[in-house]
């Protein structure tokens, strides 16, 4: 069978599709077609929600810095805390510029360029976000001790204490990255949890690297 | 009064270019079930995108590219959470009417389907633009690569499929 020959039959068969499938425009107009809202447009509502919610702990933050500016122990953790939300910011403020940059009428090929590498930015955050967590949990209970009673929480938490907390959040850094590797696919119910494995361990971010990589081979070939 | 005499003409365009939706769907779900989610992604934002459409394309590319770039995501996707905007899903679209159809085709339809399906994502949309009779030229302004590019894709891959229909015919 020749493909040209096929040709013919497809489009006797697309004229059989049109005469018979129907769609449904009345139900899609009592449903008003105004109040939709697309995959992007939830994402960025999302991250619009986050970024508020970092300028507000950026505040927070700016303020107790203000308020123990002389006192190095307590800006020490104040100021890692405070990197890591404008890491947060940034990547956010850069997200919402390669979204408002997407049209989905463009050509496939610059439409899928954008829409990877706010893939694998997005996947970078996660990353980030899951491995440098625990790491920070010290700094913040020292910042909220601190911040709400007003009291030293070195006299409270021993000086081991602290060391030993920071040393297990270190220690917990790999051990979430090989579960992360090791039993992503048990997590098939879960989806949300699964992917988030998945950016961990580092295989979303190959997937999705390997798929510019594909775009920009079927681009130049 | 003027997004209602809008929603009227984009709906009618849809209306005319429904076939676009069947074979998007239906070549780029990996379950079939996911098919009625699919299509009303697409038909979201193709209304969202409407303003901008100004008729420089005809509405049937137009609607191609954003299916496309709308399937392909949707595809990637893993955890992709859609908004059901109506009850019954399948009602957008009589899905199940035009696979009975497929169904009732020759043998050489359901096969071509099929081997479609296997090729990766941006190689299906490359043979059913051609197979729809799209021109090099439309091709490679939907997908966005050089005109020679396609036409070199297009060739390898009816080259493919040839022999898959080979094989297959040899092995009944």
């Amino acid at each position: 069978m020749n493909l040209d020959d096929i040709k013919n039959q497809w489009s006797a068969f697309d004229k059989k599709l049109d005469n018979s499938i129907k769609l449904n425009t009345l139900l899609l107009k009592e449903v008003s077609l105004n109040k939709t809202n697309s995959f992007l447009r939830r994402l960025s509502l999302s991250i619009y929600a986050e970024l508020i919610l970092s300028f507000l702990v950026l505040l927070i933050l700016g303020n107790f810095i203000w308020n123990n500016l002389y006192h190095i122990k307590f800006l020490i953790p104040a100021i890692s805390l405070d990197l890591f939300i404008i890491f947060l910011v940034h990547s956010s403020i850069r997200q919402l510029i390669e979204i408002n940059s997407i049209d989905f009428s463009e050509p496939i090929i610059t439409n899928q360029k954008k829409l990877g590498s706010l893939r694998v930015r997005r996947i970078n955050e996660t990353k980030m976000v899951f491995l440098v967590s625990p790491l920070l949990w010290v700094p913040l209970l020292i910042v909220i001790v601190r911040g709400i009673t007003g009291l030293d929480p070195y006299s409270i938490f021993s000086a081991s204490w602290l060391v030993g907390n920071l040393l297990f959040g270190l220690a917990v850094i790999p051990i979430v990255f090989w579960v992360s590797k090791r039993y992503s696919h048990k997590f098939q119910s879960s989806p949300f949890v699964q992917s988030i494995m998945n950016d961990i361990a580092g295989r979303s971010l190959n997937e999705a690297i390997g798929f510019l990589d594909k775009l920009a081979k079927f681009e130049k070939e | 009064m003027a997004i209602i005499v809008s929603q009227e003409r984009f709906l009618s365009l849809v209306e005319e270019n429904k076939k676009i939706l069947y074979k998007v769907a239906n070549a780029y779900c990996k379950d079939p079930n996911d098919r009625p989610d699919l299509v009303q992604e697409i038909v979201i934002e193709l209304w969202l995108s409407f303003d901008r459409f100004d008729n420089r394309c005809q509405f049937s590319t137009w609607m191609y590219r954003i299916a496309i770039n709308v399937a392909i995501s949707f595809y990637r996707s893993q955890r992709r959470k859609v908004q059901n905007i109506v009850p019954i899903k399948d009602f957008i679209l009589e899905i199940a009417v035009a696979d009975e159809m497929l169904e009732q085709e020759g043998d050489d339809i359901r096969l071509l389907y099929k081997l479609i399906n296997q090729l990766d994502e941006l190689n299906r949309i490359l043979i059913i633009l051609y197979l729809d009779g799209y021109s090099q030229n439309e091709i490679a302004e939907i997908l966005g690569i050089s005109s020679s590019n396609v036409s070199t894709k297009v060739n390898r891959i009816k080259q493919k499929l040839q022999q898959e229909f080979e094989s297959i015919s040899i092995s009944k």
